[in-house]
């Protein structure tokens, strides 16, 4: 089969490899009719996350339709058409019982090297480095998916890939980032970065019962598609916390979003040694948007981060976070949690998810399309490739 | 004139009460790298490497040459002893626990069929059943080559725990008593399952000591292992991998092979190989406990 395969910073490549078969009882093999480029995979792209290695299969958004199951699934068939979610879940530890899907206590192979990094491992994800578990990705023509009776959502037959491909990621990431900031009538959320899952935040914040959404960003497009959401747009490169307090009467937003995660592009002295560390991989992690979020929330307000964080950030402002009071919350989201009833928005017409979407190409143009991605030319937002077409 | 210590990186160096000087500590921590690199690799020019490594830091933590110390009946009658301080305790036994969300009898009866000890990659690689009603364990040494020990029941307290020890004496002498491995079961809180604690003690004398003090930290890794192996046998009824999947460093194509490749422990096909087989066992005794 061909699919997208990780050859170094900055060089991906339409390999031509074997095709997936079952490994445990419990796989299926899914034919995958769209797979997305998620802005984690150009920390990928960019060599930020370690642990890849030459060949890696990239891919963590994709949906199709199953073509194989192992002698130990039950509930899903052959001929169904599913979205998978990027975590991986065995749904039988103490964290899927908890429906923690993505703490899930069996699913990474390389629980050893994570649980010297953090801890204790969570679990395993869709081409995104052996850290992770090193699973194959779906930007490609078939995918490996484990535990297939646990993850996969069964999308009825008339409704197109474009309306339920993001419930594989990136709409449940951002309906998470507003859940996280526990929004009251009337609240106002400030969301930094305007990308695909910064879209989804700011609808959900509104869904969600937000009175005012603040769209913080530096790409004219982001913020031209953030306003048409009903957000206010605010460019990142002028004095944004004081901005906010301005627009809130000197209170400051209820909450704040970091959609932008560990590449912030940060101003001033901070945002200079972010830079460097990150060149010399002193630190892995840059954070301008999570500082500016930290800074600009209110007294007792709550931070969500659902950008993604990898290691270490320096200059963590733990002063205003502590003497403020606020409550801050992330992480990888379990996704199987938020699936079905984002499905039944969908299908009510609440959520339109496809708005985002700029660029729709082939799996052979797949390294095209993240290059586009990277540049944000052409005003490129969202990238969906048809490895059907 | 005698240097300040900290100064001096002469490897033997000693600090006044016989520690380890700055020259001896950079020796000893590079070879405790090059000894892991070499472990991971699991070849032969692993095992080199992993025992090139075991020198270098032996003679960096003692300030003497292991060789040498072999060699020289007089050195080698000495046990190799750390100055005694309370940051290095003496004892060989090296532990690992996990929570398993099943109740107490499943996970004891799991621990007692032999079959499935081999399935979890830790220390024990293989057991055989002898005629007598013996076991004959095949265990992987994180330092070295495997050893076979004839192992006994030495408790077996339904629900509670079960151990094994060695009977007489393996390739290694054990001057300190028997190899004996420990699991022991209790209940989780809120009715969260089962906690299980695993611990696997080596025999004293001044070659194992050693040994275990070099290679201690891989082998609490290895018991990690076994029980998160166990844990998912247990709550899944199989185990993660990626071995065998598709990648662009896959034979089909060459081209995509890279330096990294070949850094890897093993080869692609060795893993899918052995993977495959495991992956039957696994498979049989999911038929079996689910």
């Amino acid at each position: 089969m061909k699919a997208l395969a990780w050859h170094g910073p900055e060089d991906v490549r339409i390999d031509t490899v074997p095709d997936p078969s079952i490994l445990n009882p419990r796989d299926g093999i899914v034919r995958i009719t769209s797979a997305a480029i998620c802005g984690s995979d150009l920390h990928l792209y960019h060599g930020f996350v370690p642990s890849m290695r030459a060949g890696d299969i990239l891919g963590h958004e994709f949906m199709g339709e199953v073509v194989e199951v192992g002698s130990g699934v039950t509930r899903v068939n052959v001929g169904d058409r599913v979205v998978i979610p990027f975590p991986i879940a065995c749904g039988r530890c103490a964290f899927c019982a908890r429906e923690e899907w993505s703490l899930c206590d069996n699913s990474n192979p390389n629980a050893e090297a994570v649980e010297a990094m953090y801890g204790f491992s969570a679990a395993g994800l869709f081409g995104y480095s052996h850290l992770f578990g090193g699973y194959a990705g779906g930007q490609a023509e078939y995918v490996r998916v484990p535990f297939i009776d646990v993850g996969a959502l069964e999308i009825p037959p008339d409704v197109p890939d474009e309306k339920v491909i993001f419930l594989s990621d990136i709409l449940p990431t951002g309906w998470m980032a507003a859940e996280n900031c526990a929004i009251q009538p009337g609240d106002s959320v400030a969301v930094w970065g305007c990308g695909p899952v910064g879209q989804f935040a700011i609808r959900s914040a509104f869904l969600q019962g937000a009175e005012r959404v603040f769209a913080i960003d530096r790409v004219p497009e982001r913020l031209v598609m953030a306003a048409a959401a009903g957000a206010e747009p605010l460019d990142d490169r002028e004095d944004v916390v004081d901005e906010l307090k301005a627009r809130t009467a000197g209170r400051g937003p209820d909450s704040c979003i970091d959609a932008v995660g560990m590449e912030a592009h940060g101003g001033g002295l901070a945002g200079t040694r972010d830079r460097v560390m990150h060149v010399l991989r002193i630190g892995t992690d840059r954070g301008a948007g999570l500082r500016a979020a930290i800074q600009a929330c209110r007294k007792g307000g709550r931070v969500a981060i659902a950008g993604v964080y990898a290691g270490y950030l320096d200059a963590f402002p733990i002063g205003a976070a502590f003497e403020k009071g606020l409550t801050i919350r992330g992480g990888q989201t379990p996704v199987h949690r938020y699936m079905r009833p984002l499905l039944a928005r969908i299908l009510e017409g609440e959520i339109a998810p496809e708005a985002i979407i700029t660029d729709r190409l082939t799996l052979d143009e797949a390294p095209e399309g993240y290059r586009r991605f990277r540049d944000k030319e052409n005003g490129c937002i969202k990238v969906v490739l048809s490895p059907a077409a | 004139m005698e240097r300040p210590l900290g100064l001096d990186l002469r490897p033997t160096a000693r600090t006044g009460s016989g520690a380890p000087g700055l020259g001896g500590l950079i020796l000893a921590a590079a070879g405790f790298v090059l000894a892991l690199l070499g472990l991971r690799r699991g070849s032969i020019k692993g095992a080199i490497m992993a025992l090139a490594g075991a020198g270098l830091a032996y003679r960096g933590l003692t300030g003497m040459d292991a060789i040498e110390r072999l060699v020289d009946p007089k050195s080698a009658a000495q046990p190799v002893e750390f100055p005694a301080t309370e940051s290095t305790p003496v004892d060989h036994t090296r532990t690992a626990a996990t929570t398993i969300n099943r109740d107490r009898e499943p996970v004891y009866e799991f621990w007692r069929d032999p079959a499935n000890l081999t399935l979890l990659h830790g220390p024990i690689e293989g057991i055989t059943v002898t005629d007598d009603g013996r076991q004959r364990w095949r265990l992987a040494g994180a330092a070295g080559p495997a050893i076979e020990l004839d192992m006994r029941s030495a408790d077996d307290v339904p629900f509670e725990r079960l151990a094994w020890e060695s009977v007489g004496d393996g390739p290694i002498p054990m001057s300190g008593g028997p190899v004996r491995i420990l699991v022991a079961f209790s209940d989780a809180p809120r009715a969260s399952g089962t906690e299980v604690r695993l611990s696997l003690r080596l025999p004293g004398g001044p070659i194992a000591g050693g040994l275990e003090r070099l290679f201690g930290p891989a082998l609490e890794a290895q018991l990690r292992e076994s029980l998160r192996r166990a844990r998912q046998l247990l709550e899944v009824g199989e185990i993660a991998t990626t071995e065998g999947q598709a990648s662009g460093r896959s034979p089909g194509d060459a081209t995509a092979e890279s330096v990294d490749d070949a850094q890897r422990p093993d080869g692609p096909d060795a893993e899918r190989e052995e993977e495959g087989s495991d992956d039957r066992r696994v498979a049989a005794i999911e038929a079996a406990s689910l």
